[in-house]
């Protein structure tokens, strides 16, 4: 033990920086070989997550309504904590723009972090392009509402109640201000789908939404989705990595109980 | 359910367009099939079908062309190459599966392909996989074929009145806002306004606040400070969030200047600056002889999230060098104290991970109710010394403090509040039970 | 070569910073730190960015008199006064007209959309908080206890109450609460683990 706290001075990084390090290491280990697998033809079994399945649907109901369909993707943007937030709503947008675009579908993006705004504007444009139909492209079809959430929320309330949405999609990094989207979504009869991963929010997220993707739930859109081997292999390496977390739990109370 | 002919995606019954492609559905693949039980018709494979390999048909969740590939250096470290062409076969999640007779049409492995797929009836023989064709369309052909033109032309037939129909969008079904429901709203809305303002007329002084281990946690170590300490304050609310977290930051001003505390002020959000000097300009008044500069002072806004909280730990000694509170300050080891006041998760978060955990200092944080979930690990692990959440927690501060406020005087309010919500959701269970015995009567 | 060069770029630059977070180098900090200097450029510039797509967005809706264009002059009108208000002596937020919209529009109007929560709380909590089964019943209860111990009329409720509601709060809400905190930490790693190694390229075709 002294040996490798000796090492880790000299390399200079800090015992708990060091576990921090070896735990990205073996995550990453474990990400190389389950996308190989999946790449390979393995196809891990996935459990039902009603909120993607109804995901699936809502681009069919919105054209067959001749309506509009509101994407969020969270009071949050890209580059800080709640980055894999808003890469989940991401997810989503990307798979919903697709059937858009081949529907001839209106769709609506609201976004509260400027920084979205190129990303979202270019998945956007990419799926048109795919499709065979640039012309068709609108960058104001993805909306900067305010960089304040609870601004954001209001202007949401607005898109919801003056716009005719006939569904709502809101995947994101989201805090209080989700209730206010979400209650005014129900009140209008609107069909919601929503995932947050803040502890806090997830109430919310149950009380307001016809699905609910809760927690970690929301990142695995790019498995559920599109099937991407990438997502699917990462999907198995969180589960490994999550049972051996599990198990050092289990030892740690166990050793602390009976031995320590 | 109903199978597209064009992608195979099951969409529900009733459905006009397919949900993933968008093509027009026909009212059921099951017309163009025999009845259930009828005897099989003898197996005379066509001579255009003998020999006929087809491609895969798209499956839902296929991974579309160029959308997702290995990144180059992966390709290049020369792992076992994935076979070209193998794509992941999605499964919409919560799909109960695909018809076998569509699993079968499915098949892509090679050795599957090399088996006829079909044993009876019309694609006996047939090998490989097929592209799923609308079965009721007849191909054009020269020359005698080897099954019955009439079942084909009635199928084609039927077809042709199909495409012919006019396209008109089917309206969704709405969930209709009935007068009932509107009506109970407003009555709701106005029953807690009512709660809430009796609350507040109510209300004549402070109630006997019991007080929590967190609460007794933070005044603690608040009272631990020496005169001259040095306190970092971080405002990360916003005007939404201020009317929980500023009676805790008059509260904590108003501690840290009876110890004689030297306190910094930042924000890293943009609202925090202003509603910080806010609180500050009240409470100053109340203490004499606190100087702007020399006993306090507005660092204002540092851009950046997690960047910002970093270059704050880094670089503390050059933001406070023009200042003589900055005198002696060499840097974030000369904190004595951090206070987080943080009106969502993440605002607390960074705090934590990107300057609690590396640098190991002192924190205690001020949080909205709702960020209280979260912030309980951090307590209980003893990243953070002390926990003040919501306005409750405002109140025991200043109970603790013997200082009351606005926020003790809020308590009955709140506390008529929280009870007509139980009320309402109590209602709530109520009113579903009485249905389901109707429902079941 | 335009997939290539942007991968590239994302993943060094994500390679440095976390090596920096990682080790104590001068090197690599000085690195890091005008990498992360960057971010906050970029960051300031995609603000003028969405200023943009938001007057895009609001003149057209003027011009072309789509529903609603009224309130778009409005907030066109206020958004250049805070801008214009700031722009004086360079004072930003502390100029007296900012800080006044600050004070008397934008804090009120905040604050009072936020407290519509507590309105669609209660229709919410009416409408969907319905024990159907054990797991609704038990978060029906859960509720219910968290609700009305924080109130702090609750020990003349039922002595024992706010004991009950710290224990609800302290243990299974902490401990489903670290649940979901450690599921989403490891989506987090995931997503960027694969951000990092060029598995996802949003930033690029």
């Amino acid at each position: 033990m002294e040996v490798i706290l000796n090492l880790l001075e000299a390399s200079g990084i800090e015992p708990l920086a060091a576990l921090m390090l070896v735990v990205l290491l073996v995550f990453f280990a474990f990400l190389l070989f389950t996308d190989r697998r999946v790449r390979l033809g393995f196809r891990p079994p996935l459990r039902p997550l009603p909120g993607f399945t109804l995901l699936n649907d809502f681009v069919g109901q919105a054209v067959e309504s001749g309506r509009t369909l509101h994407v969020s993707l969270g009071a949050k943007g890209i580059g800080g904590a709640s980055t894999a937030d808003t890469m989940a709503g991401l997810m989503a947008l990307e798979r919903l723009a697709e059937q858009a675009v081949a529907t001839g579908l209106r769709l609506v993006v609201t976004i509260s972090d400027p920084s979205l705004l190129p990303i979202a504007q270019d998945t956007l444009r990419r799926s048109y392009e795919r499709r065979g139909y640039p012309q068709g492209y609108d960058p104001l079809q993805v909306r900067y509402i305010a960089p304040d959430t609870i601004a954001y929320a209001a202007g949401v309330m607005g898109v919801l109640e003056r716009e005719d949405v006939v569904a709502s999609a809101m995947i994101g990094g989201f805090g209080d201000e989700f209730l206010l989207m979400g209650e005014k979504g129900a009140q209008k009869g609107v069909q919601q789908i929503g995932g947050a991963s803040s502890p806090g929010t997830l109430p919310f997220v149950y009380a307001s939404m016809d699905e609910a993707l809760l927690g970690e739930e929301i990142y695995a859109g790019g498995g559920y989705l599109s099937s991407k081997p990438s997502h699917l292999g990462s999907l198995m390496a969180q589960d490994w990595l999550r049972s051996a977390i599990i198990l050092a739990i289990i030892l740690g109370v166990a050793i602390r109980t009976l031995i320590l | 359910m109903l199978y597209c002919p064009h992608c195979g995606t099951s969409n529900r019954e009733g459905s006009k367009f397919c949900n993933n492609c968008g093509e027009l559905l026909p009212p059921s693949f099951e017309e163009g099939l025999p009845p259930e039980g009828a005897p099989p018709e003898p197996a005379q494979e066509p001579e255009w079908l003998q020999g006929l390999e087809g491609e895969a048909p798209w499956e839902p969740g296929e991974v579309l062309e160029g959308a997702e590939e290995e990144p180059e250096w992966l390709r290049e470290l020369g792992a076992p190459a994935a076979e070209a062409g193998v794509d992941v076969k999605g499964e919409v999640a919560g799909e109960e599966g695909t018809a076998p007779w569509l699993e079968a049409l499915a098949g892509l492995t090679e050795e599957a392909s090399l088996e006829p797929l079909e044993k009876e009836g019309l694609l006996a023989g047939v090998k490989g996989a097929l592209k799923v064709e609308p079965i009721f369309s007849t191909p054009h052909r020269v020359g005698e074929v080897a099954f019955s033109p009439l079942a084909g032309a009635d199928q084609a037939a039927r077809f042709e009145g199909i495409v012919s129909q006019p396209l008109a969008p089917v309206a969704v079904e709405e969930r209709p806002r009935t007068r009932r429901k509107e009506v109970l709203s407003w009555l709701f809305y106005l029953i807690l306004a009512g709660a809430v303002v009796g609350g507040i007329l109510l209300a004549g002084g402070s109630i006997n606040m019991p007080l929590t281990q967190a609460t007794v946690d933070f005044y603690k170590t608040v009272e631990s400070l020496e005169e001259g300490s040095v306190a970092l304050l971080s405002h990360d609310y916003d005007p939404g969030t201020a009317a929980e977290i500023t009676p805790q930051v008059r509260a904590i001003f108003d501690h840290l200047m009876r110890r004689g505390v030297k306190i910094v002020n930042l924000s890293l959000t943009p609202e925090g600056q202003a509603l910080a000097d806010r609180a500050l300009e009240d409470v100053v008044s109340e203490h004499e002889g606190y100087l702007l500069g020399r006993d306090y002072i507005n660092l204002g806004y540092v851009a950046g999230n997690e960047v910002g909280a970093r270059f704050v730990a880094e670089g503390l000694r050059a933001r406070l060098s023009p200042y003589p509170l900055g005198e002696g300050v060499g840097g974030l080891e000369d904190v004595d104290l951090v206070v987080v006041l943080a009106g969502s998760q993440e605002h607390l978060r960074r705090w934590v991970e990107q300057v609690q955990a590396p640098y190991k200092v002192a924190m205690v944080a001020g949080v909205s109710g709702q960020v209280d979930p979260a912030a309980r690990p951090y307590y209980r692990s003893g990243q953070l010394k002390g926990l003040l959440s919501g306005l409750v927690g405002a109140a025991e501060y200043e109970r603790v403090n013997q200082h009351p406020g606005i926020a003790l005087s809020m308590m009955l309010p709140q506390a008529a509040a929280h009870l007509v919500i139980a009320l309402f959701i109590l209602l709530g269970n109520f009113a579903y039970l009485v249905e389901s015995l109707g429902g079941r009567g | 070569m335009k997939r290539v060069l942007p991968t590239a770029i994302a993943m060094a630059t994500g390679f440095l910073v976390l090596l920096d977070f990682f080790f104590d180098n001068l090197y690599l900090n000085a690195l890091g730190v005008t990498l992360i200097n960057w971010v906050v450029i970029i960051a300031a510039c995609a603000l003028i960015l969405g200023f943009l797509n938001v007057l895009a967005f609001h003149l057209r809706k003027i011009i072309q008199r789509q529903e609603g264009w009224l309130y778009s002059i409005a907030l066109l009108v206020m958004a250049g006064t805070v801008l214009l208000g700031g722009l004086i002596n360079l004072q930003g937020y502390r100029a007296p007209l900012v800080k006044a919209i600050f004070d008397y529009v934008q804090t009120p109007l905040q604050a009072t959309i936020f407290s519509l929560l507590v309105f669609y709380m209660a229709s919410a909590g009416y409408r969907a908080f319905r024990a159907r089964n054990l797991e609704t019943f038990l978060l029906v209860g859960a509720c219910l206890v968290v609700l009305v111990g924080q109130a702090p009329l609750a020990r003349y409720i039922w002595e024992q109450l706010p004991a009950l509601k710290d224990w609800v709060l302290g243990v299974p809400a902490t401990a489903g609460a670290r649940g979901i905190v450690i599921g989403v930490a490891l989506g987090s790693l995931a997503t960027g683990v694969r951000l990092l190694v060029g598995f996802d390229r949003p930033y690029s075709e």
